[in-house]
């Protein structure tokens, strides 16, 4: 029977990426707050983000609550994205176990867009002969998102999770902007930052046969959010992922091994303002304290190979773990590069 | 805001004056061919409810047509009974930025022009000859509009048998198997379509090669469904749990097909000006649709106590459109009427979805399916025998959750990915189907040998058509609701 129920899982994987769709892209670019698709944690981002089922604990919040009732007494993550250009990223999670009733998260991110310089198209635009259409004013978008989550176990096997998040963005230093022509004619004031309250819901599931694991999340459930007169939906992502050691005391491949264990990942996964993309992950790890990561998407214009490492460490039964991830973004945007600190006391 | 501006500024002359569009872009409607063909119905209300994953529901006899090998969960005869109703409220606004050349076209699209008082003919400067071009009707650029029906969704009946200790549920019914309603406008259509933007490049009206314009108010609509009469045949194999499963339907339907274009009048466009000529011109074709194929359903089926995968295809089909039209053309001072038939077809290719069910305990259930769409290659033959390939692909993903927090109480809800088959016209990915996510909510309610499936359904379509200076913003609010009546005889499943 557990092989049985494996043998489901990996049909389902393996079927659903025959149908990996040609189309190159839909609705792209129709939503709105695109830092909600940026993910935190450098573990899950240097296995390629194939990270449903390896997400646990602090870290589950950010992609699968289903994951958070797998904690420790107390849980805290904290990472840092050097995101493309001048934006950054900031996240931290703490996850607290609440013994049989299951596991609380709590979840804030801070997004820093960099200093854009303002331009206009309204007379006089040539304020400065030397910089035609510049104003000489600056101008600093930002984002931020807090949330708290609930994840616990139904049965031995199931994991369920549910996170409410409150999102908000500001595209400008003024939260309205007066007496804009937003048509033909028509002058309004309009608003320049947008927010809304958005959920999250998933679950894991361990087959019981060896380790092999399967996922599921749903994020960013919410309605459209509105900036100056047009509204937009928020990127609604659905992850369904499977997992399993390849070596390790119980591996798929070779089982009985302590000191290497071989980890391999692979999630579907289906955004609402893009086609189906596809997302492998593998991690090694070496008597429990060196860990090397490497994965890849599939499907992005220019996300594809991710590399990463981590070093784990306990200190009077205080687990810490150091994590590196590096993202390729191809050759015009370089690379992403994220430095993640999860400290778990059991 | 920003997009409109920077469409604002696209000169009009980069858009394309070819009288063929892309053949996937919707541009201004075009004719009636196969629209509704791709709108498939969910016949079970409890499918519906459970964000259209067909599977992991148990007992329902209503995924027949969807998944057939899903039936063997039936363990006594069934009978279901089944109807929807829906309400749609269409809406389309347009937006025009001012065109170089040509400033007063976009006001004259717009229906503003009466805003504009004629020139004061006594100043220096100014001659009769300045005065606003003024349309020759009310007809605004917006429309919207509101259509309800109620519909039967599906009859079904099926039975467990027993044969050489095979163990078989059969089942038959007739079902609703897509609804074939549509509805389009657009009130400023433009023959050349001189403002679409594919393709490059146009040439430049001059004074001494004016170019003309056909100005006009297109509408059509279609209203009928595709009926399906078929069967189904599940195979159960409990020590291995698989089960396999057929289901063939012939389908036939009908529909009511209407188009009609108002003309508006004639534009010429010179270098930097353009005039407009009245002109009448309404022709109208009403005429009857005729529908009809078959399709196959091939499923199978692992489950385990707490996991089921289903994996369903649906092999090539071809749809045979015959249709008849009665066309008027009416100039005003002559009235001609021509009847037009013919039969067009569309092979649809290899379909099908991939689904899991997960049932952590005896009360929860949730889904998860990805329908393969690959309408792309779907392939089109007119009455002419001329072949195309008029629609586009998309994938769906749908999911599910079903609660059971009684034994006579089932509450579901899902959320399911719905596509069109057409892209926007100027979208700048050329293969970027229109697509939405329907919200679905829903409850069954078990008494004795009876149960009682309730679904409603919320869906927005929104999409933009860009042209080289307008915006046309299309919006389509779905409500849906659908209920199914089951009586189980026989064994009951606890």
């Amino acid at each position: 029977m557990r092989i049985h129920i494996a043998l489901m899982a990996l049909c389902f994987a393996g079927l659903s990426m025959l149908g990996a769709d040609n189309v190159r892209a839909q609705k792209v670019g129709s939503t709105s707050m695109q830092f909600l698709k940026v993910m935190p944690s450098a573990r899950g981002t240097a296995v390629g983000e194939a990270y449903s089922v390896w997400a646990s604990g602090a870290e589950a919040v950010f992609w699968n609550p289903g994951g958070l009732a797998d904690v420790g007494r107390h849980e805290f993550s904290l990472t840092y994205v050097d995101w493309l250009f001048d934006a950054r990223q900031g996240a931290f999670a703490y996850a607290l176990s609440l013994g049989n009733f299951g596991a609380l998260g709590l979840q804030i991110q801070y997004v820093d867009f960099g200093v854009f310089e303002e331009t206009t198209n309204e007379l006089p635009y040539i304020i400065d002969p030397e910089r035609p259409g510049m104003t000489g004013r600056t101008f600093r978008p930002y984002g931020y998102l807090v949330g708290i989550s609930y994840g616990r176990y139904l049965t031995d096997r199931f994991s369920l999770g549910l996170s409410a998040k409150y999102a908000y963005e500001s595209l400008f230093s003024e939260k309205t902007v007066e007496n804009v022509m937003i048509r033909q004619g028509v002058y309004d004031n309009v608003k320049t930052w947008a927010s809304g309250i958005l959920f999250d819901f998933g679950l894991r599931y361990n087959t019981g046969f060896r380790t092999v694991q399967i996922a599921s999340a749903v994020q960013n459930f919410g309605p459209d959010v509105r900036y100056a007169v047009e509204s937009y939906p928020v990127p609604l992502l659905f992850r369904v992922g499977i997992a399993a050691h390849l070596w390790g005391p119980v591996g798929l491949l070779q089982g009985g091994q302590e000191t290497h264990r071989l980890r391999a990942a692979f999630d579907i996964f289906h955004p609402n303002d893009y086609a189906q993309q596809f997302h492998m992950g593998f991690e090694y790890e070496f008597m429990n304290i060196l860990a090397l990561r490497g994965g890849y998407k599939f499907n992005y214009d220019s996300d594809g190979l991710t590399l990463g490492a981590g070093l784990n460490y306990s200190i009077g039964g205080v687990h810490i773990a150091m994590d590196y991830s590096y993202g390729s973004m191809g050759a015009y945007l370089e690379s992403v590069q994220r430095i993640s600190l999860r400290v778990v006391v059991p | 805001m920003l997009r409109w501006r920077i469409i604002a500024t696209v000169c009009w002359m980069a858009g394309g004056l070819a009288l063929t569009l892309q053949g996937r872009a919707q541009g201004y409607g075009g004719p009636l061919e196969m629209q509704g063909l791709h709108q498939l119905s969910l016949q079970a209300a409890s499918v519906r409810a459970f964000g259209g994953v067909a599977l992991g529901l148990g007992d329902e006899v209503g995924v027949m047509f969807q998944n057939p090998a899903a039936l063997y969960t039936l363990d006594g005869l069934q009978l279901s009974l089944g109807a929807h109703q829906e309400r749609r409220r269409l809406r389309q606004v347009q937006e025009y930025a001012p065109v170089r050349y040509y400033p007063n076209l976009s006001l004259l699209l717009e229906g503003l022009t009466y805003k504009i008082p004629d020139p004061d003919t006594s100043l220096v400067g100014f001659s009769p000859r300045d005065t606003v071009q003024r349309p020759f009707d009310d007809i605004g650029p917006n429309w919207e509009r509101t259509r309800r029906y109620r519909r039967p969704l599906q009859g079904m009946i099926a039975v467990p048998l027993t044969l050489e200790r095979v163990r078989l549920v059969a089942g038959l019914g007739v079902v609703e198997y897509a609804n074939l309603d549509h509805y389009y406008q657009n009130n400023n259509v433009l023959n050349p379509p001189v403002l679409s933007q594919r393709p490059l490049p146009t040439p430049r009206p001059t004074d001494d090669n004016p170019l003309q314009v056909d100005w006009y108010q297109f509408a059509r609509a279609r209203s009928g469904a595709l009926r399906g009469i078929g069967g189904a045949l599940a195979l159960d194999f409990p020590k291995r749990g698989v089960a396999f499963g057929v289901s063939g339907l012939v389908v036939r339907g009908s529909t009511d097909d209407w188009e009609q274009e108002i003309a508006r009048g004639r534009l010429t466009f010179y270098s930097n000006a353009f005039r407009v000529d009245s002109v009448y011109r309404h022709v109208t074709r009403r005429g009857t649709s005729d529908f009809k194929g078959q399709e196959f359903t091939l499923s199978g089926l692992l489950y385990g106590r707490s996991v089921q995968v289903a994996v369903v295809l649906k092999p090539p089909v071809t749809f045979t459109r015959t249709f008849s039209q009665e066309v008027t053309t009416d100039t005003g001072d002559r009235q001609e009427v021509q009847t037009l038939r013919g039969e067009d077809r569309m092979r649809l290719p290899w379909r099908g979805w991939i689904g899991m069910v997960l049932q952590p305990r005896s009360d929860l259930r949730l889904g998860i399916a990805y329908e393969l769409r690959p309408y792309g290659s779907a392939r089109y033959t007119d009455a002419q025998g001329n072949t195309s390939r008029p629609w586009t692909s998309a994938n769906l993903l749908r999911v599910g959750v079903e609660v059971a927090p009684t034994s006579w109480l089932r509450l579901r809800g899902g959320l399911r990915g719905e596509s069109e088959v057409f892209v926007p016209e100027g979208a700048p990915i050329t293969d970027d189907a229109v697509s939405c996510e329907v919200y679905s909510a829903g409850l069954g309610i078990v008494q004795a040998r009876f149960r009682f499936d309730l679904a409603y359904e919320y869906a927005h379509l929104k999409y933009q058509d860009a042209w080289a200076s307008a915006l046309s913003r299309n919006s389509t609010v779905r409500h849906a609701l659908a209920a199914s009546l089951t009586v189980r005889l026989g064994k009951q499943t606890p």
